[in-house]
C-alpha cells in the first residue's frame, strides 16, 4: 500500500482534507442495503425512505438474484482472463459480484407515472441509496486505485493528470455512478465532448505500454459499472492505493485550441468527400452518412453525392459542368448551349486510424470510373491537435498536376510508373488501373479550425496545375494556398466560402444527413392500447380486434385460431422493415383482447399460401416487459423466427374467410433525370395502385400514371444505339402520353416443395415490357443461400403504355445466387443470364443495409457487348438507395422510398422489371430478419437516461 | 404466346387509348389529388405532409374533465401537460406550493411555487435541486433585487453540482400582455447567470407573472435549448 499524497492532504480545503485523510474508511459511511420482503415498485420503496439531500439516487443499488448469477459466472471469466495482470486481479477480486441492474432516474414522483421505468422489486432482491460522495476513482491497467475529489466541470483528463502526473493513457473509460460507459479521448488528437465524471465515478486509465485491447478495458468497464458508487468499497481493501487533492481544472480559453469542449466533426469539400477545399483528408464520416455538395469555383460547378456504406470507405459520383466548354462543340445548338459535363465516381479508403504517434491514413480515387479527365489518386495523412486537424499527402493524376515530385512508385515498381496515359474520354465509364498511380506526384496539405462557433476555417496547399486543365483550359493560379470558412446555420447543411488559386471565389453548399439513423416519431400512427396486466374473462369481438391490429401492424389477418391456451394468429403481407415493432403492435392487441387463459401466442407468417415462419411469444413475459424493467442486464433479443407451425386443420377460425382482398393506394412519385444534353429534367406524376389477392394464390395488380408537372418539352435527347432500343427510347415513354397504364399484372406464387417455391405472372410489368414469365427459388429457411431462376418472353409496350405492344419481342432470363454475409449487413447476388438486348452477361450487385433497413446497393453488368457497340459508359452499373417509409414518415408503411442512379441508361444489360421476385417475397426466411429495427432518436431528443452512447448506436 | 398478345390487343381496340386516359385523368382528379387534403384512404406521405403543413393543432382540444393542465410552449409548439398532484410544504408563513406535471411522454416537470424546480424525462433535466428561491412576497416587498443561488444536478453531461446565480427582482406590467394573462398580476423578473455545456457564460432573463401568490404566467429557461412559456390553464369542467 502507498499514499503518495498524505503530505498533500493538508493544502487541500479543511472539507476534503477531513474526509479524504489517509487510511479513512469512506465506505463505512454507506448506508446499509436493503432486503425486499415483498413485491412493490422502487416508487413505492423510494417513496417511504426519508428525504435527505445527502442521498445520492444516481448510484442507487437494484440487485436482482437473477443478475447476481449471471455477473458470478461472468466474474470467473475475469478473473481468468489472460489479458489482465495478476495485480488488476487483485483489485478486481475486491469488487465482486454484486447483482446490480441499471435503471432509470430514481424519482419517486416520476417513476410512479412511468411503471415502464419503475423496477417491480420482488422478494429477495435489495436496494441501496448510498451517501452522495465527494470523490471519484481512477484504476490503471496494474489494478492501481486513485481517489481524487470530485469537482465540478472536471473532466476525465483532469482527474487522470492529478492522479498520474504523466498522462501515459491516451483513453480512458469513464463509468458513472449509474452505470453508464463512456469511452473519452485524453490526448489532443483524440478530443471529444464528454460527459464530466459524477461524484463516485470510476474512471478506467490504461497505461499505453500495458497493451491492453480495447475488448479488455471494456470487460474491465463493464465490470467497474456493476459497483455503484465507486466508494462503496473501502479504497483501503485494494493492494495498491493512492489519494489525491482536488484536480486542476483546465481552462479553455475563447478560442478552446485544446479541444477540452468539443465534438468533431469532418466537412466536405469542392469533391463532396471529407476534405478541405481541392484536396480530401484522411477523415470519414460515420457509416450511414450521405452528403450532397453543389460546388462552384470557375470554370467547375459540380454536383456530388456521396455515401459512407462502411465506416471506412467513402463513395460516390459527380457531376461536373465545365462552364467554358460546349457540351457539343460540334452541334452547340443541338445541346442548347449548355456546357460540357463529366460524370465521374470517387471511392476513399482509411487504411488505419490515427494513435498516439501515427496519423489517420487513407487512399481514394477522384473520377475512378468516368472520362478520367479528373481522375487522381491520392494517399493522404490526417493527425489532430485539439481542433486543429492537419492533413498532408501525395497526389498523382489531376489533383497532382504540379508534378513537383517523382514518383516514389517507380522505385519499387520499376520505370513504368514515371509515365501516365493521357485522359481517356472516349467511351469512358471503364475502370483504367494502368493509369492508377502513375506519372510525377505532388505534396498537397492543410488545416482545418473547427472554431467553438457554427463554423471552421481551412486553409489547403493545392497539389495542381491549373496550366494543365482538362479540354484545354488555362487557368491563372497566383498561389497555390487556398482558404475557406464553412458555416453551419443548422444540423445537417454547411455553407462553404473561400478564395481558390489566390483569384477566385468559391461557393458551396452541402446538405447531410445519416440515413442509418433516420428517425421519425409516429405522431400519425394509430394508437398503440397500453398494455395492462389485467386479462379479459371473455371473448373479445374478434372480427373487430383483427381490424385494429391490421390498422396497427399493416398485416392482413387470415385467421384466428384459440386453444385452451394458445392462441395462434395467421397473417399475410407481414414482411417489413421492423418486424419486432410490429410484433409488439399485435401483441398489444392481442394480449388487451385474448382470454385469460391464453398464455402462448404463435403469430404464423403466410407467403404464397403457406406458412413459412412464426414467432411464439409468452405472454406473461411479453407483458413483463412491457410493463417493467428488466431484471437482468442481458441483452433483450427480437422474439426469434421458428419454422414449424402448429397445425391449425382441426380449429376453427373466430374470423371470417376473406376470399379477396382488395388494396387501393394514392402515391406521387418525383422522377428525374440529369445529366445529359437536356440538363434537369423532371416529372410530378401522380399514381393510384389497385391490388386484389383473390383464392388459389392469385394476385392481380395495377398502376395508373399521369404526369401532373413536368419540363419535358426541353427534352430533346431521342436516344442512339448500336444494340437493339430497349432502353433508349426513354423519351418516347415518357412523353408520349400524359396518362399512362404503369402496369398490370396477374401472378400466381406457390409454395412447391419445402424448399421450393415457384411463381408465373403474366400482363405488363414495368412501363417499357409486358408478357408472360416464371421463376423458382430454392431457399432453405434460415440460410444465407439461396439460387434462383427466372425465364420471361416479353415484347415491348407501346410509347403510349396503354393495352397495345409494339413488334419487339425477346426472351429474358438469369440464374440468381444470393448470398446474405455474415460480415456488415452486406447481402451479395450473382445473376448469370441474358439481357433485355439478348445480350449476355453477369450483373454482381452488393448490398449494404444499415440497422433501419435503410440499404445502399452497387451493382455493374459486363455482357458479351463490346464497349463500342454498348456506347458510353462501356458497361452498366450504377448505385440504388431504398429507405423504408416507416424511417421518415410519421405513419408505418410496408413500402420504401427508392432512388437509383446511373451515370448512363443504355441498352446494354438491361433487366426486365419482374412483379414477382421470390428472394424478396421469402425474405421471412432470411436469418437476420429480425436483425432491423427502428432508429432511436437522436440524443437531443431523448431522455438522458435513454441516450446512446456511439458504441451503442447500431448502424 | 403470340395468341395471347393478339387478343389482348383486341380488346384494346374495343377500348381505345382516349377511354383510358379519361379514366386515368378521372382517377387522378377525383381520388388522389383530394387525398392530399383529406379523406378516407390512408397514406402515409400524405399523413406526414398534412402533419408537417401549418395550423398545428389545438392543444386545448381532447382535455380530459376533471384534470388540470399546464399549457407549455417551446419555440413554436404547444403541449400540456397534466397535472399529477399539489403538496404544500415547509409551515406558514413559510410554505411553498409544489406541483408535478406529467405528459404521456415520459416527461416531469415539477414547480415550486411555480418556478421549475426539478426536470425529469426531457432532454434537458435538473434533478436534486437543493436551491431555495426566495417567496413572490419576499422580493415583492423590497425594491432592492433578492440574489440567491441556484445548485442542482444538470443531465447529459453529468453536470453535477452545477451553480447558477440568480437576481430576482419586480419589473413593470409588460405593455403587450401575452395571451389569457390578467392585467392585474405582478410581475417579476430572474436575471440568471449560468455556464453552457461548453462552459460558456449564459445569461438569461425570465419573466413571472404572480396573482394571488400563484404564477399565472412564466416564461423559463431548463437550458439553452430549451426555454418554455407556461401558463396553468383553468381545471376541465366535467
Amino acid at each position: 500500500m502507498k499514499c503518495v499524497a498524505f503530505s498533500q492532504c493538508a493544502i487541500v480545503p479543511i472539507v476534503v482534507a477531513a474526509s479524504l485523510a489517509c487510511g479513512e474508511a469512506k465506505s463505512q459511511n454507506q448506508p446499509p442495503t436493503r432486503a425486499i420482503n415483498q413485491q412493490q415498485r422502487l416508487s413505492h420503496w423510494l417513496a417511504q425512505q426519508s428525504d435527505s439531500p445527502q442521498t445520492y439516487t444516481l448510484g442507487l443499488m437494484w440487485a436482482t438474484p437473477e443478475e447476481l448469477a449471471r455477473q458470478q459466472a461472468q466474474y470467473q471469466l475475469l478473473l481468468d482472463d489472460a489479458e489482465f495482470s495478476d495485480s488488476l486481479k487483485q483489485s478486481l477480486k475486491v469488487l465482486k459480484p454484486t447483482g446490480r441492474v441499471p435503471h432509470a432516474a430514481a424519482n419517486a414522483a416520476w417513476l410512479e407515472a412511468y411503471p415502464r421505468k419503475d423496477p417491480l422489486l420482488q422478494p429477495g432482491d435489495t436496494v441501496q441509496v448510498p451517501i452522495k460522495p465527494i470523490s471519484l476513482r481512477v484504476m490503471r491497467e496494474d489494478g492501481e486505485v486513485c481517489e481524487v475529489p470530485h469537482k465540478p466541470g472536471a473532466v476525465a483528463k483532469d482527474y487522470v493528470s492529478a492522479c498520474y502526473h504523466a498522462m501515459d493513457a491516451p483513453w480512458a473509460w469513464v463509468v458513472q455512478a449509474d452505470g453508464r460507459i463512456q469511452r473519452v479521448g485524453l490526448r489532443l488528437w483524440n478530443p471529444s465532448l464528454q460527459n464530466e465524471p459524477a461524484p463516485g465515478a470510476w474512471i478506467w486509465a490504461p497505461h499505453v505500454s500495458a497493451g491492453m485491447s480495447d475488448a479488455a478495458s471494456w470487460r474491465v468497464a463493464r465490470w467497474l459499472s456493476n459497483q455503484g458508487v465507486s466508494d462503496r468499497v473501502d479504497v483501503r481493501q485494494f493492494a495498491s492505493f493512492q489519494r489525491q487533492i482536488v484536480p486542476k481544472h483546465e481552462v479553455a480559453g475563447m478560442l478552446d485550441m485544446a479541444g477540452r469542449y468539443f465534438e468533431p466533426r469532418p466537412t466536405y469539400n469542392n469533391w463532396g468527400i471529407v476534405g478541405l477545399m481541392q484536396t480530401p483528408t484522411a477523415r470519414t464520416q460515420e457509416a450511414g452518412s450521405f452528403g450532397l455538395t453543389v460546388h462552384r469555383v470557375w470554370p467547375y460547378h459540380t454536383l456530388n453525392f456521396m455515401f459512407q456504406p462502411l465506416d471506412w470507405m467513402e463513395a460516390g459520383f459527380r457531376y461536373t459542368q465545365i462552364l467554358n466548354r460546349l457540351y457539343s462543340e460540334n452541334m452547340p445548338e443541338w445541346s442548347h448551349y449548355q456546357s460540357y459535363l463529366d460524370k465521374s465516381m470517387d471511392v476513399k479508403a482509411r487504411l488505419w486510424r490515427e494513435s498516439d504517434w501515427a496519423p489517420q491514413v487513407a487512399v481514394g480515387m477522384r473520377d475512378v470510373g468516368g472520362t478520367g479527365l479528373l481522375s487522381s489518386e491520392y494517399v493522404v495523412a490526417s493527425k489532430r491537435t485539439g481542433r486543429l486537424d492537419w492533413s498532408g499527402g501525395m497526389a498523382w493524376g489531376h489533383m497532382g498536376g504540379r508534378a513537383d515530385v517523382s514518383n516514389p512508385m517507380s522505385r519499387f515498381f520499376g520505370a513504368k510508373y514515371d509515365e501516365r496515359q493521357p485522359a481517356d474520354v472516349g467511351q469512358g465509364g471503364k475502370f483504367s488501373p494502368g493509369a492508377w498511380f502513375k506519372g510525377r506526384a505532388a505534396w498537397f496539405g492543410g488545416v482545418e479550425y473547427q472554431t467553438p462557433w457554427n463554423f471552421s476555417v481551412k486553409a489547403e496547399y493545392d497539389g495542381n496545375n491549373y496550366q494543365r486543365e482538362p479540354l484545354g483550359n488555362t487557368l491563372v493560379q497566383t498561389t497555390p494556398m487556398n482558404w475557406a470558412v464553412v458555416y453551419s446555420p443548422m444540423r445537417g447543411m454547411d455553407i462553404q466560402a473561400g478564395v481558390e488559386r489566390g483569384n477566385t471565389w468559391s461557393f458551396g453548399l452541402t446538405l447531410y444527413t445519416d440515413l442509418a439513423n433516420l428517425y421519425m416519431p409516429k405522431l400519425t400512427a394509430p394508437k398503440v392500447p397500453a398494455v395492462a396486466e389485467a386479462r379479459l374473462a371473455q371473448e373479445p369481438n374478434w372480427a373487430q380486434s383483427a381490424r385494429e391490429l391490421e390498422a396497427l401492424t399493416l398485416w392482413d389477418v387470415n385467421h384466428v385460431y384459440v386453444g385452451d391456451d394458445k392462441l395462434v394468429l395467421r397473417a399475410r403481407n407481414t414482411a417489413n422493415p421492423y418486424p419486432e415493432d410490429r410484433l409488439n403492435k399485435a401483441m398489444a392487441v392481442i394480449h388487451r383482447d385474448a382470454p385469460a387463459q391464453i398464455e402462448a401466442i404463435e403469430v404464423q407468417h403466410e407467403v404464397a399460401g403457406d406458412v413459412i415462419a412464426v414467432e411464439n411469444v409468452n405472454r406473461t413475459a411479453w407483458v413483463a416487459s412491457q410493463t417493467q424493467p428488466a431484471r437482468t442486464q442481458q441483452v433483450v433479443e427480437p422474439v426469434p423466427v421458428a419454422y414449424s407451425a402448429t397445425p391449425t386443420a382441426a380449429m376453427a377460425s373466430k374470423l371470417e374467410d376473406k376470399p379477396i382482398r382488395h388494396h387501393l393506394e394514392p402515391s406521387i412519385d418525383l422522377v428525374q433525370f440529369t445529366g445529359g444534353p437536356d440538363g434537369y429534367l423532371y416529372q410530378l406524376q401522380a399514381n393510384l395502385t389497385v391490388a386484389l389477392e383473390l383464392p388459389w394464390n392469385l394476385k392481380a395488380s395495377a398502376t395508373a400514371k399521369a404526369r401532373v408537372l413536368d419540363n419535358y418539352d426541353t427534352f430533346i435527347e431521342g436516344g442512339n444505339s448500336k444494340m437493339p432500343r430497349v432502353r433508349t427510347h426513354l423519351k418516347d415513354f415518357l412523353t408520349t402520353s400524359r396518362y399512362t397504364l404503369g402496369d398490370m399484372t396477374l401472378s400466381k406464387t406457390n409454395r412447391l416443395s419445402e424448399n421450393w417455391y415457384g411463381t408465373a405472372y403474366v400482363g405488363y410489368f414495368e412501363s417499357m415490357f409486358g408478357g408472360v414469365g416464371s421463376e423458382v427459388l430454392y431457399r432453405q429457411p434460415g440460410s444465407r443461400w439461396a439460387v434462383g431462376a427466372d425465364y420471361n418472353q416479353v415484347r415491348m409496350r407501346d410509347f403510349h403504355q396503354d393495352l397495345n405492344f409494339q413488334d419487339f419481342k425477346t426472351t429474358t432470363g438469369h440464374v440468381t445466387a444470393y448470398w446474405e454475409t455474415p460480415f456488415e449487413g452486406i447481402v451479395t447476388s450473382l445473376s448469370v443470364g441474358q439481357y433485355l438486348a439478348g445480350d449476355r452477361g453477369a450483373t454482381m450487385s452488393v448490398t449494404k443495409k444499415f440497422n433501419n433497413g435503410t440499404a445502399l446497393t452497387a451493382y455493374a453488368t459486363r455482357t458479351n457487348v463490346p464497349a463500342d457497340v454498348y456506347g458510353e459508359g462501356s458497361f452498366d452499373k450504377g448505385i440504388a438507395l431504398q429507405i423504408p417509409f416507416d424511417a421518415f414518415l410519421t405513419s408505418n408503411s410496408r413500402s420504401s422510398a427508392a432512388w437509383s442512379w446511373k451515370p448512363l441508361l443504355r441498352d446494354g444489360g438491361a433487366i426486365l422489371t419482374r412483379p414477382v421476385k421470390l428472394f424478396e417475397a421469402t425474405s421471412w426466411l432470411s436469418p437476420s430478419v429480425k436483425s432491423q429495427s427502428m432508429a432511436p432518436a437522436s440524443n437531443e431528443n431523448l431522455a438522458p437516461d435513454d441516450h446512446l452512447e456511439r458504441y451503442q448506436r447500431k448502424r | 404466346l403470340g395468341r395471347f398478345f393478339i387478343s389482348l390487343n383486341r380488346v384494346a381496340v374495343i377500348k381505345p387509348n382516349f377511354l383510358l386516359r379519361s379514366v386515368a385523368r378521372w382517377l387522378v382528379v377525383g381520388i388522389v389529388l383530394p387525398c392530399l387534403t383529406a379523406c378516407g384512404l390512408q397514406n402515409p406521405t400524405f399523413d406526414t405532409l398534412l402533419n408537417v403543413l401549418p395550423g398545428g393543432r389545438d392543444v386545448s382540444a381532447g382535455l380530459n374533465a376533471g384534470f388540470t393542465y399546464l399549457r407549455v410552449d417551446l419555440d413554436s409548439r404547444s403541449s400540456v401537460m397534466a397535472l399529477g398532484s399539489r403538496r404544500v410544504v415547509g409551515e406558514a408563513p413559510f410554505e411553498d406550493v409544489v406541483e408535478y406535471w406529467y405528459n404521456g411522454q415520459g416527461e416531469m416537470l415539477v414547480l415550486r411555487n411555480g418556478r421549475i424546480h426539478q426536470v425529469i424525462g426531457m432532454a434537458q433535466e435538473w434533478r436534486n435541486n437543493q436551491s431555495k428561491p426566495p417567496r413572490w412576497n419576499e422580493v415583492a416587498a423590497t425594491n432592492f433585487p433578492n440574489v440567491w443561488l441556484r445548485q442542482l444536478d444538470r443531465m447529459p453531461g453529468y453536470r453535477f453540482d452545477a451553480t447558477d446565480q440568480i437576481s430576482t427582482y419586480r419589473v413593470e406590467q409588460p405593455k403587450n400582455l401575452p395571451a389569457d394573462v390578467p392585467a392585474g398580476a405582478q410581475w417579476f423578473a430572474d436575471d440568471v447567470q449560468s455556464e453552457t455545456r461548453q462552459a460558456k457564460p449564459w445569461r438569461f432573463t425570465q419573466r413571472f407573472a404572480v396573482l394571488d401568490q400563484s404564477v399565472v404566467y412564466s416564461e423559463q429557461c431548463v437550458s439553452e435549448t430549451i426555454c418554455l412559456k407556461l401558463r396553468p390553464l383553468a381545471k376541465v369542467d366535467k
